[in-house]
């Protein structure tokens, strides 16, 4: 498009997923994958008392949060805006940032040697807060391609959707869907005043719900699992070197797009 | 109601779906919401009463969020049964080993995905778990063992069908699970025990 940067455009949220079938080992430990990526103690990590539950291992650096997540068939490692501002949605602070941190993921992939993986996701979300329905329609269409000839009005929750799958050869030759999500939401910021041990609940302690409306592009790069094994054969799990192979074709690929539209990197 | 250019694009999955806020003085203060909905294999239709969320959970290409939230009350019973199975404090007869137990929260978390009924859940050894779901005279048995998943529908007369899959498999069958859900919806099939199992054997089926 070679339109001009888009400097209200913030990235909300980037997210790597592994899906796994189950081996004869035991789930990852949340706790190894978390350190192995960030080389740290998480600031909280929290293991549920049920079995079908995910267990979270969690931290903050100086410019966003940073989590892990397990639960059965599916790891996780999320990378989140820190606080909400005072008129605009919470965001990550650049996107610079979450290529950095999407980047360190990705290395750790490389040399964690997970088993047993079949199916790798790449999520990236950018968001504009807005003032108004109209507003976000109206920002959302501008980053749309022309092609699909849309034009803005006065809807409410506006959501477009395409993919453009692509055939990679380190998925065996399995297709990769390539999603593009277009989007007026609206986010409910919810904060919980927490009283000190001892003295009793006051208004501080009352929920405060803050609303904010978000023109949001977001994109998701995962590759499908063939829906039939053939010849009894099992060709859909991923070698470590396949995983990483995705998922850096998946970074470029959603850089590349990120890049046309003209989010400031 | 407004009319969408939308220019004719092979792509696949496309979909669009929207909410648009009619004139309120028009309706005399109702607010009437329409979607409009397009995807491969599905026309265009019309506007729903309802909220429509099959497309977007079930049956597009895109990784949902995940969190503990999303786990049905149903299903925090069935992972809490899972979990009581390997406390160490229980008797050897009830604990299951750690491969099965792994084998069993991807078929539970598989089935949660997949919008099933949360099963009951027996075990009668280390070696496998069964999850069960009853309706009428029938009764579906899945035993999940540490590679291998086998299913066994039955009424107390005769077995009725049966069917072993690798549990590699069960991959694969998240999609058939979700396909299903689609098609269930589609046609207002009551999405009880008996209907999902019959589905779950033809889809099964088919796939091999």
């Amino acid at each position: 498009m070679n339109e001009p940067l888009l400097p209200d455009w913030k990235p909300l949220a980037g997210r790597v997923t592994l899906f796994y079938v189950p081996g004869m080992a035991a789930s990852p430990s949340t706790l190894e994958l978390y350190k192995s990526v960030w080389h740290s103690d998480p600031d909280n990590f929290q293991k549920s008392d049920n079995a079908l539950a995910p267990t979270v291992a969690q931290g903050k650096l100086s410019a966003c949060g940073i989590n892990c997540t397990v639960q059965p068939g599916r790891i996780d490692f999320n990378i989140t805006p820190l606080e909400a501002g005072k008129n605009s949605a919470p965001a990550i602070e650049s996107l610079s940032v979450l290529n950095e941190q999407l980047d360190r993921i990705v290395a750790a992939v490389a040399t964690l040697n997970l088993a047993n993986v079949n199916r790798i996701a790449l999520f990236s979300q950018m968001g504009k807060t807005c003032r108004s329905y109209p507003e976000a329609n109206d920002a959302l269409i501008k980053i749309m391609p022309a092609a699909l000839g849309t034009r803005a009005g006065k809807w409410e929750d506006l959501i477009f959707q395409i993919n453009e799958p692509y055939v990679s050869p380190d998925a065996g030759g399995d297709r990769v869907n390539l999603n593009q999500n277009w989007s007026a939401r609206k986010l409910q910021i919810v904060t919980f005043g927490m009283p000190e041990i001892g003295q009793p609940i006051n208004m501080a302690s009352v929920p405060k719900f803050v609303e904010f409306i978000v023109a949001t592009y977001s994109i998701d790069i995962n590759n499908a699992v063939s829906p039939v094994i053939i010849n009894g054969m099992n060709l859909t799990k991923l070698t470590a070197q396949q995983q990483t192979a995705l998922l850096r074709d998946a970074l470029k690929r959603s850089r590349d797009k990120f890049s046309e539209i003209g989010f400031a990197q | 109601m407004s009319t969408y250019e939308v220019t004719p694009i092979y792509i696949q999955s496309f979909y669009v779906q929207g909410t648009e806020q009619i004139d309120q003085r028009a309706l005399a203060g109702n607010v009437q919401t329409h979607s409009y909905v397009a995807a491969s294999g599905i026309p265009v239709v019309g506007s729903f009463a309802a909220p429509f969320n099959y497309l977007s959970g079930l049956t597009s290409n895109v990784v949902p969020v995940i969190g503990a939230g999303e786990l049905r009350s149903d299903y925090q019973e069935l992972g809490s049964a899972l979990t009581e199975m390997t406390r160490v404090d229980i008797a050897e007869e009830w604990k299951v080993n750690a491969p099965v137990l792994e084998a069993a929260k991807f078929v539970a978390s598989q089935l949660a995905a997949g919008g099933f009924p949360a099963p009951q859940i027996f075990n009668h050894g280390p070696l496998s778990i069964v999850f069960t779901w009853t309706h009428q005279a029938d009764t579906l048995y899945l035993t999940v063992s540490a590679d291998k998943v086998s299913a066994l529908l039955s009424t107390p007369e005769r077995i009725k069908r049966r069917h072993q899959s690798p549990l590699s498999e069960m991959a694969e069958q998240k999609f058939l699970l979700m396909s299903l859900h689609s098609y269930a919806s589609q046609y207002t099939i009551p999405l009880n025990s008996t209907s999902s199992v019959e589905l779950f054997f033809s889809s099964a089926e088919s796939a091999t």
